[in-house]
């Protein structure tokens, strides 16, 4: 009886412990577009997958594309999606419904920043089903990183308590349990159906940041995971276009050789691992469609253009695409 | 074995010399007090302490210490 | 590994549940192996030093019982010139660059893992050896345990061969208790660290990366990084105690309450304890009982008298040893001098502590009096304190400097941080959490200052409070220690 009593005492333990945190996630962590994306490419097929930074989900609205292409398009792209998260998204929605194409954003800055542990950084993970892409991206992301950061993500949002009544009015609602997009409205933006995150009129509040871009400053996960991601495109007979999107004139203007150096990486890798790179930032696309560097056309210096801006610039886009 | 007594209570008083055990174990001693002895003991016998020597079981009592010294003494 | 880490918990568990399900002959070898899976971990190319150090202190210790004398210069300047050559080349190199003008290029040195633990570690056994105070090893796989260890290797406690050895080959049966005990001890550990620790660094580092741009904040930044440094290393240092407690293995204690020293001599008795004990019985005791300090002392008596005579060569060594012990903490200038400042204060007490009864007698001072014992207590804070601006300053210059404003331009406040940058959205909430958390711990220190096991104690309550207890300083981890730092790890592992 007491050995079962010993064994009996921290089985309990951990039961209320795991009760507590799976209710104190339920309760603090918001229902986020992320949740959308992940089910979506996780059930859905789609020609053309649109991956990348947040700048992409902006700035490419797949209805609009596919107005030009005729092809059915998603868009999951998000901020904070470091190439090691979009590999494993990719993983992830090939393993279940594999896309034709895959259109991923190089973002230069998401090179050579290292990802900080912030909410999003377990977002995609945690929302992934369960299956062979999640435990790769568990044993890459999430075993050498603090414990709390995939056990108890709530505790990212743990100083928004005044949230509680909302998350749980979402939470209980039609639109999270038929993974809906209507709670995405916010002052700011709104998620469009296909994945486009329609931004609203006004300005953000941001500065042009000079950023240096060097061989040593590269992070070496974000080279390796991209070199992965093409190498599966490769294998798995994925078309890969690879776009940097435009940025205002005066960000460009301020970074102007960090963005050629970048380019010049990206289409060193493009002739190296066989795909297409689509430079808006440099050379003859910045050329010819230098309209859409127009800072007016966008809520922020860092890149991201308002809504109709981006539905022009998509259907720009994919005119170039279909060129090539 | 007075003599050892006379130079503990000159370096450090207050403690009972006589019937102490823990000199080290209770850390009645430090390192400066037990390296002042030593100094001390060494002119006064005429030996050579080598560090291998400061173990408690030389140093918790006087009467320890003594035995120390003789063994040294050769 | 990350302590915090999924990885070092998983890796802990299967260590401790491999340990008692295996055949007993066979506990340390699992233990060995896990160590050496650990120090993979860390980086496979700092694999050679430590095989390096063990080798050649294995061999050392087996000849010099066979009575090579050789030996033992030989091996401490192998184990010692390695650590050097790491650690210390390119601060010389930097030196004599300014010294002379030159341009010699530094060389890319990292640091391998635990260098600098198990480096005195080794040597501690091959002098214990040579001072017959135990006997040489002669499994090399066992010696290769002894200093690899892994709950020790990151940041000590430095342990000794004697207390060590039959502890780690022993056989040892499984003990719920023996887990539970080392459990408390090890969520205890996360709580300094997560709470007080993760927090506090917010603070101090804003407050000293802008000493310039914004003077004066340098009380509350020192505080508060004594606040930090000990949180993290005793919390560190409670996981590692911990973890080898599950394992049955106990580990040398590190701290012993040392904000309530009565005195600086006393703050190095509870302040990395098994620093100092190493460099008293290893460098302290046999520079001062050395020849040439011998002359100096013969010297010294001719020149001022006995008293002073007998005890200047101790000063001596004292700040030699202190020299050292700075040294240890950094190839830089205000970490010597921050030795120095400890040393030069012990070495004058040491001198002055006939004196020191003398005025004690005349001012009619009790030996146990309650408002001298709270003077001292507070005397030494204040000197500790004084002498960690050496310590966390980036240079001599900045310490100084922050020294002076922190009284001339005395200011406190939180608008060093910003706001939006916290987990809770407010610059106060860190410094509460932190300040919360060194509350707790203030409390236990006064019940263990006492003498009071608060470990048996909790042990003997009943199980819903022991449960209550730990999930309390479970839920505190996720509640209000600070969101992951990019760094995370611990102060001393880049020793």
């Amino acid at each position: 009886m007491r050995i079962f009593k010993r064994i009996l005492v921290p089985v309990i333990f951990i039961a209320v412990l795991f009760a507590v945190n799976t209710y104190l996630n339920y309760l603090l962590v918001p229902y986020t577009f992320t949740r959308y994306k992940v089910h979506k490419i996780e059930t859905e097929t789609f020609d053309d997958l649109i991956l990348g930074s947040s700048h992409a989900g902006t700035d490419l609205s797949p209805s609009a594309i596919s107005s030009v292409t005729g092809r059915s398009a998603f868009n999951a792209a998000q901020g904070e999606e470091y190439p090691v998260d979009s590999y494993f998204f990719l993983k992830d929605a090939a393993g279940k419904h594999k896309p034709n194409r895959l259109i991923y954003e190089f973002d230069p800055n998401y090179w050579i920043t290292a990802q900080d542990v912030s909410a999003n950084y377990a977002g995609t993970y945690t929302e992934m089903q369960p299956g062979k892409a999640k435990v790769q991206y568990f044993f890459a992301k999430m075993w050498k990183a603090d414990f709390r950061t995939s056990i108890a993500p709530w505790y990212f949002y743990r100083a928004q308590l005044s949230d509680i009544e909302r998350n749980l009015f979402v939470k209980r609602s039609d639109d999270y349990k038929n993974f809906g997009t209507g709670t995405f409205d916010s002052a700011t933006q709104t998620v469009e159906a296909d994945g486009f995150i329609a931004v609203k009129p006004g300005k953000w509040d941001d500065e042009i940041i000079p950023r240096d871009w060097s061989d040593d400053m590269i992070q070496d996960k974000a080279r390796d995971y991209f070199i992965r991601i093409a190498e599966f495109c490769r294998r798995e007979g994925i078309e890969l276009v690879v776009v940097t999107t435009p940025v205002p004139a005066e960000t460009l203007a301020a970074n102007e050789l960090s963005y050629a150096s970048a380019g010049a990486e990206m289409e060193a890798l493009s002739k190296t691992y066989d795909f297409t790179y689509m430079n808006y930032t440099d050379g003859d696309l910045l050329e010819a469609r230098r309209e859409f560097t127009d800072s007016e056309l966008f809520a922020d210096w860092d890149g991201h253009m308002y809504a109709d801006a981006a539905r022009r610039f998509s259907v720009a886009f994919a005119e170039d695409l279909e060129k090539t | 074995m007075d003599e050892v007594i006379q130079i503990l209570e000159e370096i450090q008083p207050d403690n009972d010399y006589e019937t102490c055990d823990t000199l080290i174990d209770d850390e009645l001693l430090d390192s400066f007090a037990i390296l002042s002895i030593i100094s001390e003991l060494e002119d006064a016998f005429d030996i050579r302490i080598s560090p291998a020597e400061i173990i408690p079981e030389n140093f918790n009592s006087a009467a320890a210490i003594y035995e120390m010294v003789q063994r040294l003494q050769g | 590994m990350s302590f915090v880490s999924i990885e070092f918990m998983v890796f802990t568990a299967v260590c401790a549940a491999g340990y008692y399900m295996i055949p007993k002959k066979y506990q340390w070898v699992w233990l060995l192996v896990f160590s050496y899976v650990y120090y993979l971990a860390a980086g496979p190319s700092y694999l050679f030093f430590i095989l390096f150090a063990t080798t050649v202190t294995y061999l050392g210790g087996l000849w010099v019982e066979a009575g090579a004398r050789w030996a033992v210069p030989a091996v401490l300047l192998a184990d010692f010139g390695m650590l050097a050559f790491i650690k210390y080349t390119n601060f010389i190199l930097g030196n004599i660059n300014g010294l002379f003008g030159t341009n010699i290029r530094e060389m890319k040195l990292l640091l391998p893992l635990g260098i600098s633990f198990y480096t005195f570690q080794a040597t501690g056994y091959l002098l214990d050896v040579h001072w017959k105070r135990c006997k040489a090893e002669r499994n090399p796989f066992r010696f290769a345990l002894f200093l690899a260890f892994f709950p020790q290797i990151m940041q000590g406690p430095i342990g000794r061969y004697s207390r060590l050895a039959d502890q780690l080959y022993a056989e040892r049966e499984f003990d719920m208790a023996r887990i539970e005990r080392g459990l408390y001890r090890i969520v205890w550990g996360f709580f300094k660290k997560i709470v007080i620790a993760d927090n506090a660094v917010l603070y101090v580092d804003a407050i000293f990366d802008n000493y310039n741009t914004m003077p004066g904040y340098g009380i509350m930044g020192i505080l508060l990084y004594g606040a930090q440094l000990y949180a993290d290393f005793s919390g560190g240092i409670d996981i590692v105690i911990g973890i080898a407690e599950m394992l049955g293995i106990t580990l040398d204690e590190n701290f012993t309450q040392p904000f309530f020293a009565t005195s600086i001599t006393d703050f190095w008795h509870r302040w990395h304890i098994t620093l100092g004990t190493w460099m008293k019985d290893y460098l302290f005791y046999p520079v001062t009982l050395s020849r040439w300090m011998g002359k100096f002392g013969k010297w010294c008596r001719t020149k001022f008298g006995k008293n002073i005579g007998r005890a200047l060569p101790i000063c001596l060594a004292n700040i030699i040893v202190f020299l050292v012990v700075g040294i240890w903490h950094g190839p830089a200038w205000h970490n010597i001098f921050y030795g120095l400042y400890n040393g030069v204060i012990i070495g004058i007490s040491g001198l002055l502590a006939k004196n020191y009864r003398d005025w004690k007698k005349k001012f009619g001072i009790e030996k146990d009096s309650r408002p001298f014992y709270c003077f001292q207590v507070i005397r030494t804070f204040i000197l500790v304190n004084i002498s960690w601006y050496l310590d966390r300053a980036g240079s001599t210059h900045q310490a100084l400097i922050m020294l002076r404003d922190s009284i001339t331009k005395f200011r406190i406040g939180v608008d060093m941080i910003d706001a939006s940058s916290t987990w809770a959205g407010s610059a106060y909430a860190p410094l509460i959490a932190a300040l919360f958390g060194c509350l707790v711990v203030l409390i236990h220190s006064i019940l263990r200052e006492r003498k009071i096991d608060t470990r048996s104690l909790l042990m003997k309550k009943p199980i819903v409070i022991r449960c209550l207890v730990l999930f309390l300083l479970l839920m505190s981890l996720v509640v209000i220690g600070n969101k992951p730092l990019s760094q995370g790890g611990f102060i001393y592992a880049n020793f």
